[in-house]
């Protein structure tokens, strides 16, 4: 028989989400941005002014993410994201970059290197307690390893660090 | 006369410091072009101190064996670890990434290879040879050529993904907005600060540039082996069946093979000679537009981004060829085409010889040992690279849970050294939580990372034609090579979606 | 109470060497506000290669770029004034930053140690320009009426502030073009995209001799030497004066007579032979200054440019 015309709820049913989602955030960047173009503090000069690309961006970005939108209604293919392994482990990733700044800073190149360096490779073996044999020596040569980097060859700036 | 002058200039080119000068430069950009978070052009600022107390030949000899060996080492972190070792490498990763997950790492590295050193080697040559004509048409390029120059490279770019058009653009636009974060460099007024003296400095490239495509890796890779850890015993079952599935003698690349590939070489390094030879372009730019010009052109373009050896040869053959290339404004004209050749600029300057308009004239047995430099070097890249690859090619079959943590450390300290700023510490763990976000959201970071780059050259070049055509719109239009630029690119765009249709 | 006395007195002999003991063994930072590779760049690293022996300790240069130069400037403010943490500059981030931005420190907060050298932001024209010289270049951009093309680097820097006192003190307008810099300033220039560009001397000295550009005038109080046959902006009867200086500066907090050893070693250092040769090598004019003089010339400087820029947002 007839096929039921297509509703859009029966094509929202089986739309690629993830680009509608994406679309919907930029359309909201860009609404957000235009408001400031026009009702923020900004210091006009020569040459077009200092808002005249950011304003060119958010006109680009709005039909640009409405025809994103047309598209992933309309059935364009998906591609299948990345593998994430959930948002702690990269939350916890992050967190330990800015400790491994820290301790380098506070502590001291080598002192920081090794302690952050056993924690993390620790924290991802498999099985901590035997890969300490290995982790543990491995991280002193890194410390080392980044003690030479840092100061003799690409110096960085360091407080007066407790430690090494 | 001419004869005397090329015997002087081999003489000096040929005498023992100036080949262990090129030498230890190669091996040294190799090594720190690989390892992610240190550039070429950190090493060459680093090694600008030394240049006062060499002499010319050794010391520009040094200064271009790290610029060009970082140029490949960079696309060997990007083939093993999904990193850019160097800028200019991150549109290796695109193929060399996924070639290397394809379990062919060997014969990623060797296409990588080979193309830089063509790339390179026919680079030289054109810089040989038509240095001085090609310099002249750089020269004739004002604000409007240049804005020509740019929204051209933005739209290819942003189309490089069929069927995606609409999220390329929109993606450039972001990248564009992200680069305008700082002080207006028209009325010195901050943009997007909110007040924070950092925010009104503006975001670094090289913390933005690691971040999205490196930091954001790692922390997926992170997710993954952390999740995998889990599952132990599988997945020590898989390790040991990749260990054992891993078979060198199988991943060799053949002549044949690579003879296939001539269309992706050629086309990359004709590219990067001329984004090279453009001042403001550089190997980044030149890479990706390699890139995306051979997957346009290509009969397979459906195997890109799966490890396509092509899409590894383009963008290696592209950046690379900027090293001679960019050095044609400098020579000619005194103007450094990219943040390396102002570092090689320096040195020249610090030698006591200024590029400029006769810094060839009256330096010509120097500036010829530098050629001739230039094209050995290329050997040197070939010969040390390919004795140190197997050892690189091992590296990347370590246990990801010891890798990571030692590459974001290396990213970390390596983006700190550059400027000795805290702040470029937290864009870059704040670029890579981005990165992250956009991968997991299906946006492309290709486009989002070259609207970054080209952000700033865009608006420059807009806002001074708008300047010096009082705000006339036909002011952009009354340039004949802005003109011929617009009209090629039409015509190649009305082509490709002609050729796309079919 | 004897006892007392003498291990008072001990005290302070054992503490009167410890203090003049400068600079101790620990190296000296010399932070600079911009990347690696710059002029001001180059005149650091010519102290680090010679300073070990002239100044008594290792000297580093550290690059800090970050804020536009602020971020070098606050960490010396905040360093331990011991004097082993100074900053060598123009006057970009010392002067003009604190009057446009909220700076942690201003202009009054520094010592100017040594100069290294100066530069004069020149004004120059291409030799096809009818009547190449400073007053046939004012009486074209009087006729043109503000339509005159001409280019320099950033807003705000060092290259356009002589250009904007000169207007702000006579009846020349011009239409003004900025870019990133010396190189681009000079290729819109060569490419007879604008008729006149501002662009260090010490760079363009070569072109000159070359006959490819022709300098007008320098806002230098005396002729510079790389240029000699080039009027200052005072002989030509306008009051602009307004050098790039690379000084070394240290904190105003740190002590007088460690300031006193440092300024001198380091008029040492750069006056040895072989610092000598290595500016000549790098087309680096030395100009040493220090003293009252030195101070004279960098309260002048923030006089100047903090009139020039209260006129511009006026």
């Amino acid at each position: 028989m007839n096929t039921p015309p297509e509703t859009l709820a029966s094509r929202w049913a089986r739309a690629d989400r993830r680009t509608i989602i994406l679309a919907g955030v930029l359309i909201v960047i860009s609404i957000v941005g235009l408001l400031h173009v026009f009702v923020g503090q900004w210091r006009p000069s020569p040459g077009g002014n200092p808002w005249m690309v950011p304003l060119i961006c958010y006109l680009v970005i709005m039909p640009t993410a409405l025809l994103m939108i047309r598209g992933a209604l309309l059935g364009a293919g998906e591609e299948t994201p990345d593998e994430v392994g959930g948002a702690l482990p990269i939350i916890a990733t992050a967190v330990w970059a800015i400790a491994f700044f820290y301790v380098v800073r506070h502590f001291g190149l080598v002192t920081g290197t090794f302690l952050s360096m056993v924690a993390a490779m620790i924290a991802l073996s498999p099985r901590p307690r035997s890969a300490l044999k290995f982790v543990v020596p491995l991280c002193i040569v890194l410390g080392g390893a980044f003690w030479l980097l840092f100061t003799r060859f690409a110096p960085i700036l360091l407080r007066d660090p407790w430690l090494f | 006369m001419m004869i005397e002058i090329l015997a002087d200039a081999a003489q000096i080119a040929l005498s023992p410091p100036v080949i262990v000068a090129v030498l230890f430069g190669v091996v040294l950009g190799v090594t720190v072009g690989a390892v992610p978070g240190i550039s070429g052009d950190m090493a060459m600022a680093l090694l600008l101190p030394f240049v006062f107390t060499m002499d010319t030949a050794p010391a520009i000899g040094m200064l271009m064996g790290v610029y060009k060996g970082s140029l490949f080492g960079g696309s060997v972190s990007a083939i093993m670890f999904g990193v850019p070792g160097t800028p200019g490498a991150a549109a290796t990763i695109l193929d060399g990434f996924p070639a290397k997950k394809a379990g062919m790492p060997n014969r990623a590295l060797h296409t990588g290879l080979y193309s830089s050193v063509f790339g390179d080697f026919s680079a030289v040559l054109v810089l040989i040879f038509i240095a001085t004509p090609l310099a002249l048409l750089a020269l004739k390029f004002g604000p409007r050529e240049f804005f020509a120059l740019y929204v051209v490279s933005i739209i290819v770019i942003a189309s490089l993904d069929r069927g995606r058009v609409a999220l390329g653009f929109a993606s450039a636009a972001v990248g564009i907005l992200l680069s305008m974060v700082g002080r207006d460099p028209f009325s010195g007024a901050p943009r997007y600060a909110f007040g924070s003296s950092d925010l009104a400095g503006g975001l670094a490239l090289v913390p933005v540039l690691i971040g999205l495509f490196a930091v954001s890796e790692i922390m997926l890779q992170v997710g993954r082996t952390w999740k995998h850890r889990l599952q132990e015993e599988n997945r020590r079952i898989e390790e040991a069946a990749a260990a054992e599935g891993y078979d060198i003698s199988k991943d060799r690349l053949s002549f044949r093979e690579y003879r296939g590939l001539w269309r992706a070489v050629v086309t990359g390094a004709a590219t990067g000679t001329i984004v090279g030879a453009l001042p403001g372009a550089g190997a980044t730019l030149a890479g990706f537009l390699s890139y995306g010009l051979t997957k346009r052109f290509s009969k397979q373009p459906e195997r890109f981004g799966k490890g396509a050896l092509e899409g590894i040869a383009a963008p290696e053959a592209g950046n690379s060829a900027t090293a001679g290339a960019t050095l044609i404004p400098l020579f000619a004209f005194g103007i450094p085409g990219s943040g390396s050749a102002a570092l090689i600029g320096a040195a020249f300057i610090m030698q006591g010889i200024s590029p400029g308009p006769q810094m060839i004239e009256s330096n010509m047995v120097i500036i010829y040992a530098v050629f001739g430099l230039l094209l050995y070097g290329s050997v040197f890249t070939l010969i040390t690279s390919k004795l140190l690859l197997p050892y690189y090619a091992r590296i990347s079959m370590l246990q990801p849970r010891y890798v990571l943590p030692v590459v974001l450390g290396l990213a970390l300290l390596g983006t700190y050294a550059t400027d000795n700023s805290i702040f470029d510490v937290w864009v870059l763990i704040g670029a890579g939580l981005l990165g992250v976000v956009m991968r997991v959201a299906g946006m492309p970071i290709a486009p989002v990372a070259l609207g970054f780059i080209l952000g700033p050259g865009l608006e420059r070049s807009l806002r001074q034609s708008l300047i010096l055509g009082f705000n006339e719109m036909s002011y952009f239009f009354q340039s004949v090579i802005a003109a011929s630029i617009y009209i090629v690119a039409l015509v190649v765009l009305v082509l490709f979606a002609w050729v796309t249709r079919k | 109470m004897r006892l007392m006395t003498l291990i008072v007195a001990v005290a302070l002999v054992g503490a009167t060497p410890a203090a003049a003991e400068f600079p101790e063994r620990r190296p000296i930072r010399v932070l600079t506000p911009y990347g690696a590779g710059g002029g001001i760049d180059i005149a650091a690293r010519i102290l680090s290669a010679v300073g070990e022996r002239h100044v008594g300790t290792r000297v580093e240069v550290v690059n800090m770029p970050g804020a536009g130069g602020m971020n070098a400037m606050v960490f010396v403010h905040n360093a331990e004034p011991d004097g082993h943490t100074l900053v060598i500059s123009d006057y970009g981030p010392l002067v003009t930053l604190p009057l446009r931005e909220r700076t942690p420190y201003d202009a009054d907060d520094w010592v100017p140690l040594f100069q290294v050298t100066e530069i004069a932001p020149t004004l120059v024209v291409r030799p096809d320009f009818p009547d190449p010289t400073f007053e046939g270049w004012r009486q074209r951009a009087i006729e043109k009426q503000g339509r005159m093309h001409v280019t320099h680097g950033a807003y705000m820097s060092s290259s356009p502030l002589p250009l904007l006192r000169l207007e702000q003190i006579s009846d020349i307008r011009t239409n003004h073009v900025p870019t990133l810099g010396g190189g681009e300033t000079l290729q819109f220039l060569l490419a007879s995209i604008v008729e006149m560009a501002i662009t260090n001397s010490s760079s363009i000295a070569s072109s000159v001799q070359a006959g490819r550009v022709i300098p007008l005038a320098v806002p230098t109080a005396e002729r510079v030497p790389e240029l000699p046959d080039t009027p200052t902006f005072t002989e030509l009867g306008y009051d602009v004066v307004m050098p790039v200086w690379y000084t070394i500066f240290a904190s105003a907090k740190v002590p007088e007579y460690r300031r006193e050893i440092l300024a001198e070693r380091i008029e040492a250092a750069y006056a040895s032979e072989e610092a000598r040769q290595m500016a000549r090598r790098a087309n680096i004019y030395l100009r040493p200054l220090s003293g009252d003089a030195l101070h004279e010339v960098y309260v002048e400087t923030v006089q100047t440019v903090t009139e020039t820029i209260q006129a511009l947002d006026e």
